[in-house]
């Protein structure tokens, strides 16, 4: 017996560690929700560096983007300008909207939506591999993030944080395969629920007789307990209906440009 | 112990620049795998198998916590990789560049389909695996291009580590005699 383990030493051993490495998975599956020792160590050991290698890219980045801003200053004035008096007028009829809003729930008796605190974060790191979609931003537990916080920005959804170490948290992106988020069809209500696929996202358990447009947009429901109710997820880009089923699935275009993503805001809960 | 630390040192400081450096030049989607290459090295170098198997193990899951949402993932993807090399690695020359060319090729096309197929086995995400088949293509030509870039600027140290060698051998025979 001793002899047979001599002599197979070596593959005793691989076969150890590849069934010690399996329960380590399979353990780690069943504790996504939670950041384990051995990750909030090596995440808070490099936060650090991160942190430098940010700061000193983004000084670079300014330096020379101030420079180049300056070639174009003056189209831009005038272009902005524009824009400005547009979007006064805009937002004069949103603030009459929004009165005419408060207005009613106080009429129909409806509850105050819940405090939202946010949190401003800039992003230091992105995922270690090319399929994964996470990033790492530079607030922690110790700025009170914790797991499962919904991560925005202006333009929409990002995604959710998944690890928390005191000075970084990492974020797990709505368009990765593993998010999925309730959300609905801003013009009709359809309820569905939208996953990442990489680059895009597909709106599945969308009732196959509900009129669907290219271009209709799509909100987070706030059904899931992550997100909160109304912000927006991505444009409906194709639409599939088979020939036989209950469903059609959409295809969506995010609403948020991930490759140029820099700050974003976390949102704390009450409670937290 | 001291070379687990530099290995793993090695291992941060790689994982630090595809995380935080390459995707300033390079994008978010057209980063070569350094972690993958650093473990083929060691399957292919002196480093003996079985402590070699920690360290691809260490690093994987190194690797896992700044990548997806599974800790142990890539630990037992680049643990299997390396038991493969280490023990294929033997038939052939290491010291021929052609090796690690051939060894990165198949790395990257096993990886690709050890993460689809764990996913796939124990993930509960059905999609998951799509995005990787497509994106290895790509991976492969910017894990190829890795590969070559390192090998020819590798070159000119290695010839003057042969060199330096061969002095001193020749000092010490001289001194000898």
């Amino acid at each position: 017996m001793l002899e047979f383990i001599k002599k197979h030493q070596a593959t005793i051993l691989f076969f150890c560690l590849v069934i010690g490495a399996l329960l380590l998975y399979s353990n780690s599956l069943r504790q996504k929700q939670h950041t384990s020792l051995f990750e909030r160590g090596i995440l808070q050991l490099t936060s650090p560096v991160y942190q430098t290698i940010d700061t000193t890219a983004r000084s670079i980045n300014d330096l020379w983007s101030n420079y180049i801003d300056l070639t174009a200053v003056r189209q831009d004035n005038i272009k902005l300008h524009e824009q400005l008096r547009q979007q006064g007028k805009q937002l004069l009829d949103l603030q009459e909207i929004a009165q005419e809003n408060i207005r009613l729930r106080t009429l129909l008796k409806f509850q105050p939506e819940p405090e939202q605190h946010e949190i401003p974060a800039r992003i230091i790191a992105v995922d270690a591999s090319n399929w994964f979609r996470t990033i790492t931003i530079d607030k922690g537990t110790a700025d009170n993030v914790h797991e499962g916080s919904p991560v925005v920005v202006a333009e929409g959804v990002v995604g959710r944080t998944i690890k928390c170490s005191a000075t970084s948290s990492r974020v797990l992106l709505v368009i990765d395969a593993a998010s999925e988020i309730a959300a609905l069809i801003q013009h009709n209500r359809t309820r569905g629920i939208a996953r990442g696929k990489g680059a895009t996202l597909t709106f599945d358990y969308a009732l196959r007789n509900k009129d669907v447009n290219i271009g209709d947009m799509v909100i987070t429901s706030g059904t899931g307990g992550v997100f909160p109710k109304g912000t927006p997820i991505g444009t409906i880009s194709s639409i599939y209906k088979p020939d036989y089923g209950l469903f059609q699935t959409l295809e969506l275009t995010p609403c948020v440009d991930f490759s140029r993503l820099e700050e974003v805001l976390v949102i704390q809960n009450e409670e937290q | 112990m001291i070379r687990l630390i530099r290995y793993l040192t090695t291992g941060i400081i790689l994982i630090v620049l595809q995380t935080a450096v390459l995707p300033h030049f390079l994008g978010m989607h057209f980063r070569p795998d350094l972690l993958l290459i650093l473990v083929l090295y060691s399957s292919l170098s002196n480093v003996s198998p079985c402590s070699g198997a920690f360290y691809a193990w260490g690093l994987g899951c190194l690797f896992d916590v700044f990548s997806g949402t599974t800790l142990g993932l890539y630990g037992i993807v680049m643990l299997i990789i390396f038991c493969a090399s280490a023990s294929t690695g033997r038939q052939f020359n290491r010291d021929n560049n052609i090796t690690m060319i051939i060894a990165t090729i198949v790395g990257t096309i096993a990886q690709s389909a050890l993460i689809a197929f764990m996913l796939l086995c124990f993930a509960n995400t059905t999609q998951s695996w799509l995005p990787i088949i497509k994106q290895l293509p790509t991976q492969l030509l910017i894990n190829l291009g890795t590969i070559i870039l390192i090998t020819v600027l590798k070159q000119p140290v290695v010839e003057i580590t042969q060199q330096q060698k061969l002095h001193r051998n020749q000092r010490s025979q001289s001194s000898w005699g």
